[in-house]
């Protein structure tokens, strides 16, 4: 059939030179396809590790970031430790009495007709006994309670009896006491003169807590 | 394998098929969509110089851009004086038998040129009645200088031509949708400025193919022109208004008969010959009839030229209108033209 006859009079020779000029494009074409395909695909890929690297960038960041708070909390937590046992010790400082203005009180107190020569503070304990139960009750009774008491012992040189009298009521002056006790008076011999030696006991008012 | 990736890319164009006349360039592309083929774009372009050169084919480039065609692939026909054309009888076709060049040398023989010197293609006739120990084929050819001298300015100005093709089998291959029925015979006559030509075909095979060299209009229209005085332009308005001259006006009057007058004197040649083609054709397919005769190109417009022939012959005479072989696309204007059937005819063949 003539009409469906391909006819195609361009020499043989052109012919095979355009379809090899024609394949060489489609080549070049293919080829320029394949590297446009690779380039962007280098390209995403770039990005992409580009962004791992930002982020192990900021992880590493994080981390130094991280350690440092760590030493930080670590140094926070010696001062903290630090700062506690100081205010431990400045608890027990001031739960402890300041026996420094006791003693400046006594001094004080003393006048120029006295001379002390024995401070002594004891804390003493004594039992009080619980109320006894009655008998319609069935319980048993409670143990006795320990009440604790500083007690201050002065013994001392006073130029006449009278100083010690007055040196003794200026201790109950004080109302530092429950009770000022003169336990003992003599005469001393002190040079070519004499003294009054004297000792006294006075239960500080209060109750007494053992020292820390 | 065109076809196929046109139908899978969806919408793609066809090569732009060329029909380089000696004075009208006819250039014609086909859309595919989805399968579909449409005429997308036509152009009708005059001819500056006689040579198809560099300097003609770039402004002949440059038109088509402007018209809206798409590519640089071009299929184009062996214009009608480089195409060498034979009908060839053969020995019987056998499986082993070197048939290709059998008729390559036999075409060269015809030709009277070496075998080595021109493309060629062929193809065989259908039986005829008579009984023949031969086999019949139809060779059509171009030698290699000529293909050159055609191609040549096309490579230079960056056309990448595909196809070579032979106007009358893009001609036939155009209205091959209106053609006759199966086992009956039809006619194309292409009636072109310079020269006409004329296809017979049977089964849809073309088994005759004449050149009629002074049939060409241009010989009228220079009859035409020393009668009257006028130049080919202003011929070209008398010849399509000839029928709507006043019959009052003395003056129209005698220009009508001289028109009517070199048309028939014209035309009457042509249709001798043309009784006699038909004659032949008949003669050697006894047993069908010559169904109609297709007309087309440029001196197929001539009005009257239709019923004056079909009265002459005794046979369907129709123009072939672009539209009636292929749809186009809304508002083209060259439709209704039937100059474009070899460009349509070039460019359907160019993706075979």
């Amino acid at each position: 059939m003539s009409l469906s006859t391909p006819i195609n009079l361009i020499p043989l020779y052109r012919q095979i030179k355009a379809e090899r000029n024609r394949r060489m494009r489609w080549w070049i074409g293919l080829w320029s396809g394949y590297a446009g395909v690779l380039i962007v695909l280098v390209g995403l890929l770039y990005l992409h590790l580009g962004t791992s690297r930002d982020l192990t960038h900021d992880l590493k960041q994080q981390d130094q970031q991280l350690s440092s708070l760590q030493n930080d909390t670590r140094q926070t937590q010696t001062m903290l430790l630090q700062v506690s046992q100081k205010l431990l010790s400045a608890r027990g400082l001031l739960e402890q009495p300041d026996w420094s203005q006791l003693l400046a009180v006594l001094a004080d107190l003393r006048g120029n007709d006295v001379v002390l020569e024995d401070v002594n503070l004891q804390l003493t304990a004594e039992a009080v006994p619980a109320p006894t139960p009655t008998k319609s009750s069935k319980s048993k009774a409670p143990p006795p309670t320990i009440k604790t008491k500083w007690n201050l012992q002065l013994e001392g040189h006073g130029k006449t009896p009278e100083s010690v009298s007055q040196y003794v009521l200026r201790l109950e002056a004080t109302q530092l006491f429950d009770q000022v006790n003169l336990l003992k008076t003599n005469r001393d011999p002190i040079g070519a003169g004499e003294a009054i030696s004297f000792s006294i006991q006075c239960p500080i008012k209060g109750r007494g807590r053992a020292p820390q | 394998m065109g076809v196929f990736l046109m139908q899978w890319i969806g919408s793609t164009y066809s090569p732009i098929g060329l029909d380089c006349g000696s004075r009208f360039i006819k250039a014609a592309q086909i859309q595919y969509t989805r399968g579909k083929p449409r005429v997308c774009a036509t152009a009708s372009i005059q001819r500056m110089s006689e040579q198809l050169d560099v300097a003609e084919v770039n402004r002949i480039s440059d038109v088509l851009y402007r018209q809206g065609f798409v590519g640089t692939r071009i299929a184009m026909a062996v214009p009608p004086a480089k195409i060498l054309t034979s009908i060839l009888e053969l020995p019987p076709r056998t499986t082993n038998s070197p048939f290709d060049q059998l008729a390559r040398v036999e075409f060269a023989r015809h030709q009277k040129c070496e075998p080595n010197t021109f493309e060629m293609s062929w193809w065989e006739l259908p039986h005829a009645s008579r009984v023949a120990k031969t086999t019949s084929v139809m060779a059509v050819g171009c030698r290699y200088t000529d293909a050159d001298a055609i191609l040549d300015p096309f490579d230079a100005v960056g056309l990448d031509v595909l196809k070579l093709d032979s106007s009358s089998v893009a001609t036939a291959r155009a209205c091959s949708n209106v053609l006759a029925r199966q086992g009956g015979i039809s006619a194309i006559l292409d009636l072109g400025w310079r020269s006409a030509s004329l296809v017979i075909l049977h089964d849809q095979t073309i088994v005759y193919d004449r050149p009629l060299g002074e049939a060409g209009i241009e010989q009228l229209y220079k009859d035409l022109s020393s009668s009257l005085g006028v130049k080919f332009d202003v011929i070209d308005v008398l010849i399509s208004q000839q029928t709507k001259l006043s019959s009052e006006n003395d003056g129209d009057m005698q220009a009508q008969r001289e028109i009517t007058r070199a048309i028939d004197n014209h035309f009457a040649m042509l249709l001798k010959d043309l009784e006699l083609s038909f004659s032949y054709a008949a003669n050697q397919y006894a047993s069908t009839n010559i169904d109609r005769l297709l007309l087309m190109g440029g001196g197929a417009s001539i009005p009257g030229l239709v019923k004056n022939w079909s009265e002459n012959l005794g046979m369907k005479v129709e123009i072939v209108h672009l539209a009636d072989l292929m749809p186009c696309v809304k508002g083209m204007a060259s439709s209704e033209r039937s100059s474009m059937t070899t460009a349509l005819g070039l460019a359907m063949g160019g993706t075979a």
